[in-house]
């Protein structure tokens, strides 16, 4: 039986504090109060705080601090959190216009086929969704979303394409999301947005950040110009 | 005019790097920078620059550059086999290039990343604090290629000649031994396993990059079989093992998120033999406990930039030189009472 939280080793100069093992608000919402707790923190020299689904990495200063220094840290930190509850009252969602189908989405008709939907009623399934942002990772600013309907899981494209178009929209197992950039993935490609998710101009580059809340709003290919 | 370096040609991976983008970790952003930080410390330390100045990372070689104004450079690192005009130049020992030289490098003779520092840095745009490139999301400055200028800083460095005291660093082709602690999700992988990990020789792979060093060799299966996990973080040196088995070392263009279970970490010192390793090359891993890791951490540091700076003028001698008087010759480099130059004996006949 494993206790959570529980901390993991990240070689000799990284911990990663695990809250939980499941994809859930309430863990996700620990690993955040955490993070927000140690970057007002200044005890230990932090280089890196990578937040994710269920677990917290803390990179430190390798020069300043050992190992155990930093657990005893941490440890008197995590008993400050007493289990936090999920706080959904200052919600916040960030709407993402999408072209549904056509040359914006090249998998349409495999995955209208393997859900046995009409074009309508999958547009309108993905579209009336608000999904959770657990995290931000694989390229910049990408979102992990969860909350997709049962009825648009789909399994991954056999063979990764080398290049999926920046803005892109995807359905892969029982996830959702949008590319940032162009890059390489497996995702079925379902539609496209005309919005800039990360611009390293921005003050804060990233969109999209963590713990909001994501709308996929369906709009006309003729409309694309607006945005 | 202000010092500079023009690109005359590149090679596929010529980039210029520093300590890394830190604080966007969470955004997605990667960390990158430099992968052998010895030879990076080494490198502006015997320029007396600053830690985190910004280098050159020239990978494999076929990379020409044409320096203006007089600079003191320091190459680190790999063995590229680096000339101008056909004149070797030292590896770990700071020599002046004087104005309008061309340096190239061509291919690998030992290692295959090496480092190239000019006193006073490197000073293009930072891209969220740093100059970093990260390859994959093309973050940072974009590769090097012909015709980029590269502005150098203000030196400190009113000296040359120097190299660092009792260093010697070996990349030979034995086998290379890397220390590992174990990991994030170790408790997946039974003990059979772990052995296996720990006692069996791997190859690296011609599929590595700057994101992963993939390795050939006894495969690592989980347990159950499983290799998804819910994706949590990794970092330079976090060891994956993806469902067919054969462990991936993640390396400085790492992505910030990862959904295979992790073996294990590599200990902070050995990130730098591997930022040399090239296809074909042997590895072995051994148990290390991350204080010990440590303790090798902080004593190479120590070596980096406590042991003295040295002139090591071999053969004493005085030639006058136009405006220079030689004091004394190492193998190819002329030292004066300021300075080391290239130098060919062979010039003189």
């Amino acid at each position: 039986m494993v206790h959570y939280p529980r901390i993991l080793l990240s070689g000799d100069s990284a911990i990663v504090i695990q809250f939980g093992d499941e994809i859930d608000k309430t863990i996700n919402s620990n690993v955040y109060a955490l993070k927000d707790f140690l970057e007002l923190d200044k005890t230990i020299k932090i280089l890196s705080l990578i937040p994710s689904y269920c677990s917290l990495l803390i990179e430190y200063d390798i020069l300043l601090h050992n190992q155990k220094e930093v657990i005893d840290f941490v440890q008197s930190k995590i008993n400050l959190l007493k289990n936090k509850k999920f706080d959904d009252k200052k919600k916040q969602i960030i709407k993402i216009p999408v072209v549904y189908g056509g040359v914006f989405g090249p998998d349409i008709d495999y995955v209208l086929e393997y859900t046995k939907l009409s074009l309508d009623q999958l547009i309108n399934i993905h579209s009336s969704i608000e999904y959770y942002v657990y995290m931000i990772g694989f390229s910049p600013g990408f979102p992990y979303l969860g909350g997709m309907d049962k009825r648009l899981y789909c399994p991954r494209l056999e063979t990764p394409r080398i290049n999926i178009q920046k803005g892109s929209v995807g359905i892969a197992g029982k996830q959702t999301g949008i590319y940032p950039s162009e890059s390489p993935g497996g995702w079925r490609i379902i539609g496209r947005s005309p919005i800039e998710l990360f611009n390293i101009n921005n003050e804060s580059p990233a969109l999209i950040s963590s713990r909001t809340y994501v709308k996929f709003i369906p709009i006309s290919e003729k409309n694309i110009s607006k945005f | 005019m202000k010092n500079s370096i023009k690109v005359i040609s590149s090679g596929p991976m010529t980039l210029l790097q520093d300590l890394g983008r830190r604080g966007f970790e969470e955004y997605g952003v990667s960390v990158s920078g430099i992968a052998d930080r010895e030879a990076f410390n080494i490198s502006n330390r015997l320029v007396f620059n600053k830690e985190d100045d910004t280098v050159i990372e020239i990978f494999f070689g076929d990379t020409s550059l044409n320096f203006f104004g007089n600079n003191i450079v320091a190459i680190s690192g790999a063995d590229l086999g680096a000339e101008i005009n056909g004149i070797k130049c030292p590896i770990n020992t700071s020599f002046v290039v004087p104005n309008d030289s061309i340096m190239n490098f061509h291919y690998p003779l030992e290692g295959i990343r090496s480092y190239l520092s000019v006193a006073g840095g490197m000073k293009t745009k930072k891209i969220l604090g740093s100059r970093s490139m990260h390859v994959m999301s093309g973050i940072g400055n974009a590769p090097l290629k012909s015709g980029d200028i590269i502005p150098i800083g203000l030196s400190n460095s009113i000296k040359s000649g120097f190299s660092l005291k009792n260093y010697h660093r070996d990349l030979g082709v034995e086998i290379k031994k890397i220390g590992v602690i174990l990991g994030q999700q170790v408790d997946r992988f039974g003990e059979d396993m772990i052995r296996i990990f720990f006692s069996k020789t791997y190859v690296v792979s011609d599929k590595s990059d700057r994101q992963g060093l993939r390795l050939e060799g006894e495969t690592i299966l989980t347990k159950n079989k499983d290799h998804d996990i819910i994706s949590d973080p990794v970092v330079y040196g976090s060891i994956q093992i993806p469902g067919n088995g054969f462990p991936i070392i993640l390396m400085p263009d790492t992505q910030t998120t990862g959904g295979y279970p992790k073996i294990g970490n590599v200990g902070k010192i050995y990130l730098d033999v591997l930022a040399q390793l090239k296809p074909g090359d042997k590895i072995k891993f051994f148990l290390i406990t991350p204080d010990k890791s440590r303790e090798e951490y902080l004593y190479k540091r120590s070596v980096i930039y406590k042991n003295e700076l040295i002139r090591d003028v071999k053969i004493e001698t005085c030639l006058v030189n136009g405006e220079d008087t030689i004091i004394g010759v190492n193998n190819n480099i002329a030292f004066t009472e300021d300075h080391a130059f290239l130098f060919s004996l062979l010039e003189e006949h």
